[in-house]
């Protein structure tokens, strides 16, 4: 089951992992038989992976808003991540706007990467450095 | 020769043809409609159109990986009346004399719906078809034909689409849509909660589609690196 085809929402609040959880839950309660929206994200696995680094741009488009990250490669180096999220508007109506995030803050991102390997996925959940939250809810 | 479309002459029962009838007519207007997720249920009105067989044939609509509607989606690649309820987006509905407008917040789509009229003869096909209404004890009733889609540019298997759309509760929309192609049909339902303090956003796909597919026709997103 996933969040896929939803304009879903991401929301900023402090919460634990417990609540975390419940969210989650009820959130797939809740579209369990979504309709289509802009498109499939088969293209996205099923898996989960973390990832920590640096935002250096936040997309604020449609049909999707992109988070991009500097993540360290551990030689010293880093690549570039960019996660998928829901549309602005959609955003929008649960307390982001196109200043949720800015290049420089870091964060701790929680994704589900690309099938094909590419350095993309669908956000899952960001920990700001301040101990804020942004999740699909 | 007349130019351009022309809808017949209002019939004789020109329901919300003046302001002060559409005072009258039930409040579609108000707030915008935020569609309910999660699976809807069947139709529970006798007036609802019968559940026919599911089976169409033509493109797939069903916004499935890789079928007709989802790449289209993928290229931004304009939908047709059929998915009018069919995204998670909300829906707006204005009253003016004489017609209905539909705003659909999904890819920013304006359908114009005429009230009391006939269909303009032998319209050219649109994505979003030509669309009469007229009210039924409280019901919109809407009549939409001349439809074409990506899949179909010139209309030439253009379904007729009718639609009933009522309150079923003060803040709970209902629509039922028949999709009809020759001897063959469906009906698709949906509900809607009105959310009084929200507005329609502006969304055009076509802003920073990076979502795309590469030369194998396989999911890819533009900009990222393996």
């Amino acid at each position: 089951m996933r969040l896929l085809h939803s304009p879903l929402l991401c929301h900023s609040t402090r919460v634990g992992r417990r609540a975390l959880r419940s969210a989650a839950t009820a959130t797939i309660l809740t579209l369990s038989a979504t309709a289509w929206a802009h498109h499939s994200f088969a293209q996205f696995g099923s898996s989960t992976m973390q990832i920590e680094g640096t935002v250096t741009k936040f997309e604020w488009t449609n049909p999707h808003a992109w988070i991009w990250l500097d993540v360290p490669d551990g030689k010293g180096g880093s690549v570039e991540w960019a996660l998928e999220c829901q549309s602005p508007s959609g955003l929008s109506r649960h307390g982001w706007n196109r200043k949720t995030l800015q290049p420089g803050d870091k964060v701790s991102a929680e994704l589900h990467p690309m099938r094909d390997g590419s350095n993309a996925g669908e956000f899952v959940k960001i920990i700001r450095s301040d101990g804020s939250v942004l999740v699909p809810i | 020769m007349q130019l351009g479309i022309v809808h017949a002459a209002p019939s004789q029962n020109p329901q919300g043809m003046t302001w002060a009838q559409i005072a009258r007519l039930p409040d579609f207007y108000s707030g915008v409609w935020d569609p309910v997720m999660g699976g809807t249920p069947p139709p529970t009105s006798a007036a609802a159109p019968a559940a026919a067989p599911l089976a169409i044939t033509g493109p797939d609509q069903s916004g499935a990986p890789g079928s007709t509607t989802e790449v289209a989606q993928r290229r931004c690649q304009p939908h047709n009346v059929e998915d009018s309820y069919g995204s998670p987006f909300p829906i707006e509905f204005l009253f003016t004399p004489g017609r209905v407008t539909l705003n659909i917040e999904y890819e920013h789509v304006v359908r114009r719906i005429y009230i009391g009229v006939k269909h303009a003869e032998d319209p050219d096909p649109t994505f979003m078809g030509d669309s009469v209404g007229h009210w039924d004890h409280g019901r919109l009733i809407i009549d939409t034909i001349a439809i074409k889609s990506i899949a179909d540019p010139q209309g030439e298997h253009s379904p007729h689409v009718v639609e009933q759309i009522r309150l079923r509760a003060p803040d709970l929309l209902s629509v039922d849509m028949t999709v009809s192609r020759g001897d063959q049909s469906k009906v698709i339902h949906r509900e809607f909660r009105r959310q009084r303090t929200w507005t329609i956003h502006e969304y055009y796909c076509e802003e920073n589609p990076r979502d795309t597919l590469d030369a194998k026709g396989n999911p890819a997103v533009i900009g990222v690196t393996k």
